[in-house]
Formats: structure tokens, C-alpha cells, sequence
């Protein structure tokens, strides 16, 4: 088993043995007349404030802080313990004061949000792989073009060496769109094959107005579309990988910022 | 395949998406310049490069990455050669990260801000309590009542308080405890468990664990929200004898229980169930079932008897009356220093007067009863002690009527009430009889008395009991029985007069022939049982009757079938010497008639998969709650 592996196993088997505890210590607490929710809620702050910091271990990358990897798992990990902390702390799943059921609903949004990011971290980057295209998403825009590019140079190319202007007529009216910009997007999202499909359609709509020699520069335009379709596929899943982000860190923030508040007025009014 | 995707570092630009913004033109799927944005968001790509002057020429100096130097160069003016139109650029995903993170940070400060203005009388909602950041839920119907106009105030002290209050809140203790005993109050200290201090506690030194109100009784939980509810395990953290369910080992009942103490009516069940009710002569009065004379059918834990008009009358009415209370006897003269003159004075001529020269000789036979002996605090068997003093007594009712008797009756017990002791009594009957007594003559009664009140007959002040619970009698026994001194003498004649007065089979009214006579400490005051006893010696315990009796017969017992309704629990304990515990005054002495229960009894109902067995079914965590009386004022 891998190194990392045995770390992940011992974040996990640690996380257990902390909520296990906690659940034990708040039954004592519960049983003897006192105030577990004081304990839960702390803990489930602390574990709160610790997820946080996640963020900012990415920014500071210079410092030696341990593997990314360590992190994410320990992020992923609290995740889960803090959910069943708070169910543990509040001992429903719906409280009944409004700022309480804004509190919660911003938490379950931001543990569904890191549940989708964490799935689309785990579904992805595999499918990245097996598309045979690599790609830095900030440089898909130049990408597109240059492919828009040799391709418009290639349909020029057929029209003087053919004398022909069906493929061009074809470009212009139909895979000029394709080519344009980053195109489906959903389809690429959950996995099908539609852009592909398109693409292997368009080609066989035209090919039987082709001669021999247009034929071959369709052949070319086909397999540019081919790698357009690799890059579509690209932007699709690292979009979502990066903006799943623009969701659960404003998220995070706006629940810490209700968290604190929510310890002030316990604070004040209860304890 | 595109040259773009060659990554070498002098083939293509290196990306930073750490910047605030991209390029324009690569936002709009066209080719982004080399250059990329400013720092402040402005096109940074109208030239390709920034000509460097060398020598006096100007060099074109376009990155390799984007073709090298081009062909035409600089202009001599230094400016490049290959200008673009700008482009307008775009934030970047990180900023626009960044900025939603403050937007949403600021959404969350305004949502609090919003929701504290938002107080439960706030205008833009007004009536709906709901909608404050301060609010933690609606409270229970009962408390919601008393909050009114003061609101959280009520129970949070820091609640509209200045940013100081609220610091002092936040390192301070909170009482919300406090707070509750304001309306709640209960028999024994509100912090300490069960609101006692036991005795096992107290032989520390100690006063227990402090609790709080908290600890069981949280709010906000909703308007139909249980906020009282224990569970078995916290009953068990300080029970040492711990067990799982009532079936499975809760403790056997004492030996006593239910009856850890003697009844406060001497009623005999055995007695009267095995041979009373069967005689010939009242078998037709005999109650049908145990609900004949008991209130079962709305009782708790004390199943009360119906009364004395309901459940003894039909056999016992006639025996009260039967039993005088004789006040004053005319005892034995040995001779008698009554001046004649005053006689005739205050009662007038009477037509038989005797001869004056005749030898004295007593009307009356008896020795002053001890009532009398204790209201003039004389010896009752000493006529040489009494005599002067019974003779002054008997021309001052002569002249006075009923005057004297009270002033005794003041003299003699402090806490006597002559009006209600002597109510009744007709001063002209006391000064006829009176009259008669200081002739020597005995007084004849005008008429037999038929119905109950004062009366005098021969040598006998009297007064006949109108019936139960008749208040002239009650009033001379409890003078009786509280009466007390320091003299050795007169603690003797107290003595005479209760044993007199209590006597079980002639004292007065036969009150205490049924009611029992009580010393609850060895040192206390005796009482008589009037009412029937609750007892709240077990008072974290709690039954319902009623709820039983519909199990066992909705109809009501059937004595003829004892092992039917009440009798499936109280079952006669045919052995037990139940007059032996009224011999004294401690009514922890004693035998019940019926068989102490046993815990099997519940048990056949009470187990698991069947009825209810938590510790709060029969077991009450507070002593006597209670509310104070700012509930009823209600202020806010």
C-alpha cells in the first residue's frame, strides 16, 4: 500500500476516533444533565476553522506545510466529520429559528458544494486522461484559434487547389460554429459523446458531394475537428473543476461569517 | 497537431492565473496577445514588444514565443511596428472568486444586520417573532404567554444591552436558572437535584450538585415542543443502582409499600369486610365495591374515601350524638358558703325554699369532672379544694350567665376560642341552672332535648354533638389535645381531661374513635387526623389510579370476587393486628390491612414490548412544583 494511502487511512481512522469520542463524551455530558451541544458546537467550529485554512495552504505554498495531497485528504475527511458534527451539535436536520435555517442552509450548500467539487476531483481528471488531448486550460482560448485558424487556411487550400467551393460553403455554413468557441459543453460535463457524434455527422453529411481531392482536406478538417472536440472536452471539465470554487469558498465565507456571529449570541444568551 | 501545444519556454508564454484579469481577445475565443492585461485591467497588447535602443538603433524585442523579432521593426521613433486595436480585458476566475467571496461575506454581515433590527416587534414583519438573527425558535406555548412586552428580556439579561453588556455576556456566567425561579418555585431548593438536600448528603456536610434548569428544560424547540422530558440514563448518572428497564432490575418495593404509615382514619377493612358488612341487620348499607366509599375513578396516587356522610353515615350518624360532652359537673359540697341573700338577689324567690336551720347536705354525689377541675385549675377529687371555687363559679354564672365560663376558658388555655367552644350556650338556661345548683337543688331540665346543643341536666352542663364534624366539639377536643403547661399539676389535669375527652370509646362526639390521634416527632405537638391523610413522604413518586381501575373493572369493584379490580393489587392481609397501631400516637407504628405490593404486580404490564416503563412513568423529578405568584400578576 502506498505511503500516502496509509496516511489517508490514518486521517480517516483519526477522524473516527475523534467523532467517537466526542459522541461518547457528549452521551456522558447528555446523561449527566449538562451541555453536549457546548461541546459539539466548539468542536464543530474548531473543525470549521480548520477547513478554512485549507484555502489558505494553497497560498502558501511556499511554506513547507506538509503534501498537498495530506491536505486535500484532510480536508475531505473534516468535511465529512463536521457534517456529522453539526448533526451531533444541533440533534436534527432542520432547526426552527430563521437565522438557524439560514445557518443550516448555507451549511448543507457548502458540504453539497465540496461533496460536487470533490466527486468532479475524483470523475475528471481520468477522463482528462483517456481524451489523449493535454491541454493548460488558460491557454485553450489560443488553442481554439489556431485551430480555427489552420483549419480556415486548409479550406482556403481546398478551394484553390480544387476549384471547388463545396467545403468552404460546408465551413462557412456549418462547422465554422463548432470551431468558433469551446461548443458542448453539458454533453462533455456528464460524459457523452455528442460532440463527436456531430462531428463524425457533419463529415459523412458532406463527404458524398466531395471528389477524391476535397476528400483528403476533409479528412484533415475532420481530424482538427477531432482535436477541437479533445479541447471542448478539456475546457468543459477544468471549467468545472475551477468553478465549482466560485460556489463553496463564497460559501465558506459567508457561513464562517453566520458562525461567528451564532458563537457570539450563544455566548451572550446562553452559556 | 497545433504548434501551440509545444510547451517549451521559448515557444509559448507562461500562464499566470495568479493576475486580476486575461486578455480580451481570449476571452472572445480570438488569439490573446503575448503581453497580457495590465495590472490596473488595461490592454496591454497594442504593441507586440517594447523597442530597446542600442546604440542609436532601435531592436525589435517580441518574445520567441510569439515569432521573434519582426521584419519590418521598430519606427524611428521607437515605437513597435506591429500594432494591434486593444482589447478590453476580463477579471480573471481568481478574482471573480475573491469578489464573491466579499459579496457574500458582505450578504452575510447585512443578513444580521437586517434580521437584529428584525426584533419580535419589528415594523416590517411586526408579529412575526420569528424573524430575527436573535431568535432561536419559537417557545413553548406556556412560557410564549409570559414573555409579552420584555420579550427575550425575560430570560436573557444581555438582550438589547450595549456592545459592552454583550462583551460582559460573553466572558460572563449566564443565569438563565435564575430567571425561571421567577414564575417556577417548588418544595426544597430550586439548584439542587430533586430540590432537596438529603439526609446522606446533608451528614457531609454538603448541599449536593448545583443543577440548573438548563440542564433538562431547553427552549425554543417549537410551540408543541416537549421541553420536560428525562430519559432513563440521566436518571442513572446519579442513581448508582444502575439497571436497563424497570423489568429488569429495578429494585423490589420496600416491605411497607404503598403504606409507610398508619391511616388517619381507624377503619378497619378486614374487620368490617369479613364480619360487619355481613350481618343481617346492615348488610343492606354495606357498600357493593371498594368505589362505593373511594374515589377511584379521578385519583392519583391517594385514592381518597368519599367522606363520612358517603361512606360511614348509613351505619355510624347515630353514634355521635350518643357521645355528650359534659363541660361542667356539680360536684360534692362538704358544706356550702353561698350566701342565700346573694342567692335570692340574682335568681329570685323560688315557692319550696328549705328550712335554713337544716344540716347541709351535698345535692350532688359526684367528683368535678376533669373538664371542669381544669378550668379552675382545682383538684377534681378534693372538695376541700373545689368547693369555694365551684361555689364562686356558680353565683358568678348566676349573676353573669355565660361571662364567667369564658373568662375561665381564657385563663385556663391560651388558645382557646370561647366563641366557638361556647357557641350556642344560652346564658339564661346557664344562669337558671346555675341558680338551681347554688340552691342546692338539681337543675330539671324544661324538656328532653331532641336535637343536638347545650343543655343542662341535673348535675350536668352538656352539650349534645349536632352531628359529624360538628365544630363546638372539634374546637374543645383541639383545645384538649393542645393544651399544655409547666405545672406538674395541671399537666395531670390536662391529662384527665384528654384521656376523658379522647377516650376512643366515650369521649365526645366519638371522634376519636375513628380519627386518629397523632405525635408526628417524638417531641411534637399531638394533633387529631381530621382529613385524610395524602402522603407526601414518597413525593418523587406518581400513580395513577384512575387510569388502573379502568384496566382492572370499568365497572367498579366486586367485593363478592376479590380476585377482581382493586383487589388485583390490595389484597387483605387477613393476619394483621390493624387496631394495635392506633394504641399510641406514632403513625409509623403500625400494620396495614392490606398486603404490601409487590413489584411483580406491575410488572405483568409493565415490561418491555407492552407498556411503558421509563423512570418518569412513576417518578416525579421535582418536589411539589409550584408557581409563584408573579405568574398570576403577570409582569413583564
Amino acid at each position: 500500500m502506498a505511503a500516502s494511502r496509509v496516511r489517508i487511512l490514518m486521517i480517516v481512522l483519526a477522524s473516527g476516533v475523534i467523532f467517537d469520542l466526542l459522541l461518547l463524551e457528549s452521551e456522558n455530558i447528555n446523561i449527566g444533565l449538562g451541555s453536549a451541544a457546548e461541546l459539539t458546537g466548539y468542536w464543530l467550529f474548531g473543525v470549521m476553522v480548520f477547513l478554512t485554512l485549507f484555502n489558505l495552504r494553497k497560498k502558501l505554498s511556499m511554506i513547507p506545510l506538509g503534501p498537498a495531497s495530506i491536505w486535500l485528504a484532510l480536508h475531505t475527511v473534516g468535511g465529512v466529520l463536521a457534517l456529522a458534527l453539526f448533526w451531533l451539535h444541533t440533534g436534527t436536520i432542520w432547526p426552527t429559528g430563521i437565522y438557524e435555517q439560514v445557518l443550516v442552509v448555507l451549511f448543507y450548500a457548502t458540504v453539497a458544494s465540496g461533496i460536487f467539487g470533490y466527486v468532479a476531483q475524483k470523475i475528471y481528471p481520468p477522463r482528462l486522461t483517456q481524451s489523449g488531448v493535454e491541454v493548460i486550460y488558460e491557454r485553450i482560448p489560443d488553442h481554439i484559434f489556431e485551430i480555427r485558424d489552420e483549419v480556415e487556411a486548409l479550406v482556403l487550400q481546398c478551394t484553390e487547389d480544387t476549384r471547388v467551393d463545396t467545403l468552404g460553403r460546408h465551413y462557412l455554413d456549418t462547422m465554422s460554429w463548432f470551431f468558433r468557441k469551446p461548443r458542448f459543453f453539458l454533453s462533455h460535463m456528464v460524459g457523452s459523446q455528442m460532440g463527436r457524434q456531430w462531428v463524425r455527422q457533419q463529415d459523412a453529411n458532406v463527404r458524398r458531394y466531395l471528389n477524391d481531392a476535397e476528400a483528403e482536406f476533409l479528412d484533415k478538417m475532420t481530424e482538427l475537428a477531432m482535436l477541437k472536440n479533445g479541447i471542448d472536452l478539456h475546457y468543459a471539465l477544468q471549467s468545472i473543476m475551477k468553478r465549482w470554487l466560485l460556489i463553496h469558498l463564497p460559501l465558506t465565507a459567508a457561513l464562517m461569517t453566520l458562525s461567528v456571529w451564532h458563537l457570539l449570541v450563544v455566548n451572550v444568551y446562553a452559556l | 497537431m497545433s504548434n501551440s501545444f509545444d510547451y517549451r519556454f521559448d515557444r509559448s508564454s507562461y500562464e499566470r492565473p495568479n493576475n486580476r484579469f486575461v486578455c480580451g481577445r481570449a476571452t472572445e475565443w480570438g488569439k490573446p496577445c503575448g503581453r497580457g492585461p495590465n495590472g490596473d485591467g488595461t490592454c496591454g497588447g497594442t504593441a507586440e514588444c517594447q523597442p530597446f535602443n542600442r546604440n542609436g538603433r532601435w531592436e525589435c524585442r517580441r518574445a520567441p514565443q510569439d515569432g521573434g523579432p519582426c521584419a519590418d521593426g521598430p519606427g524611428p521613433d521607437g515605437v513597435c511596428g506591429c500594432s494591434t486595436p486593444p482589447c478590453v480585458p476580463r477579471r480573471s476566475m481568481r478574482q471573480l472568486r475573491w469578489r464573491a467571496t466579499v459579496i457574500f461575506v458582505g450578504l452575510a454581515i447585512a443578513l444580521i444586520a437586517v434580521f437584529t433590527q428584525l426584533t419580535t416587534s419589528g415594523d416590517i414583519f411586526a408579529g412575526s417573532a420569528r424573524l430575527a438573527a436573535l431568535d432561536a425558535g419559537d417557545l413553548t406555548g406556556s412560557h410564549a404567554g409570559f414573555t409579552g412586552a420584555k420579550g427575550c428580556k425575560t430570560c436573557h439579561e444581555a438582550h438589547d444591552a450595549a456592545p459592552t453588556g454583550w462583551l460582559r455576556a460573553v466572558f460572563g456566567k449566564n443565569d438563565l436558572s435564575g430567571q425561571c425561579v421567577d414564575c417556577h418555585k417548588f418544595g426544597g431548593p430550586a439548584d439542587r437535584p430533586h430540590n432537596a438536600v438529603f439526609a446522606a448528603t446533608a451528614s457531609n456536610g454538603k448541599t449536593g450538585k448545583k443543577t440548573e434548569c438548563t440542564m433538562c428544560h431547553t427552549e425554543h424547540k417549537g410551540v408543541d415542543a416537549d421541553i420536560s422530558t428525562l430519559d432513563n440514563k440521566q436518571c442513572a448518572a446519579c442513581h448508582k443502582k444502575s439497571f436497563s428497564t424497570f423489568d429488569r432490575g429495578h429494585p423490589k418495593f420496600s416491605k411497607q409499600f404503598p403504606h409507610f404509615r398508619r391511616t388517619s382514619i381507624r377503619f378497619n377493612h378486614a374487620s368490617h369486610l369479613n364480619k360487619n358488612f355481613l350481618k343481617p341487620e346492615v348488610k343492606d348499607k354495606a357498600p357493593a365495591s371498594c368505589t362505593t366509599c373511594h374515589q377511584a375513578s379521578s385519583a392519583q396516587r391517594s385514592v381518597e374515601p368519599l367522606g363520612f356522610e358517603a361512606s360511614c353515615a348509613g351505619c355510624h350518624d347515630d353514634q355521635i350524638s350518643k357521645r355528650n360532652l359534659v363541660v361542667l359537673r356539680l360536684p360534692e359540697f362538704e358544706e356550702s358558703s353561698i350566701d342565700k341573700e346573694a342567692v335570692l338577689e340574682a335568681c329570685g324567690p323560688v315557692a319550696d325554699e328549705e328550712e335554713e336551720d337544716e344540716e347541709f347536705e351535698s345535692v350532688s354525689g359526684e367528683e368535678l369532672n376533669s373538664v371542669g377541675a381544669f378550668l379552675m385549675n382545682v383538684e377534681s377529687d378534693d372538695p376541700e379544694a373545689y368547693s369555694e371555687a365551684f361555689q364562686n363559679l356558680l353565683m358568678a354564672m348566676a349573676e353573669e350567665g355565660t361571662v364567667p365560663l369564658g373568662g375561665l376558658l381564657e385563663q385556663s388555655a391560651e388558645t382557646a376560642n370561647p366563641g366557638t367552644m361556647f357557641a350556642g350556650l344560652n346564658p339564661e338556661a346557664v344562669k337558671r341552672m346555675a341558680c338551681a345548683w347554688a340552691r342546692n337543688q338539681e337543675y330539671e331540665l324544661p324538656a328532653e332535648p331532641q336535637y343536638g346543643g347545650w343543655y343542662g341536666d341535673i348535675v350536668d352542663l352538656i352539650y349534645r354533638p349536632s352531628g359529624h364534624a360538628d365544630p363546638v366539639v372539634k374546637a374543645w377536643l383541639e383545645m384538649a389535645i393542645s393544651a399544655k403547661s409547666d405545672d406538674d399539676d395541671v399537666t395531670e389535669r390536662i391529662s384527665d381531661m384528654r384521656e376523658e375527652l379522647l377516650s376512643a370509646r366515650d369521649g365526645a362526639g366519638a371522634c376519636v374513635k375513628c380519627h386518629a390521634v397523632t405525635q408526628d416527632t417524638e417531641d411534637g405537638p399531638l394533633r387529631i387526623e381530621w382529613n385524610y391523610h395524602k402522603d407526601t413522604g414518597q413525593s418523587y413518586q406518581t400513580y395513577s389510579h384512575g387510569q388502573h381501575l379502568s384496566l382492572v373493572n370499568p365497572q367498579g369493584v366486586k367485593l363478592a370476587d376479590p380476585t377482581q379490580g382493586c383487589a388485583t393489587c390490595h389484597k387483605l392481609d387477613q393476619k394483621a393486628d390493624f387496631a394495635s397501631g392506633f394504641k399510641d400516637f406514632n403513625p409509623k407504628t403500625f400494620s396495614s390491612n392490606f398486603a404490601s405490593l409487590n413489584k411483580q404486580a406491575c410488572v405483568q404490564c409493565h415490561t418491555e414490548g407492552r407498556v411503558r416503563q421509563d423512570c418518569q412513568l412513576c417518578h416525579d423529578y421535582h418536589k411539589e412544583p409550584g408557581f409563584t405568584d408573579r405568574v398570576t400578576r403577570n409582569e413583564n
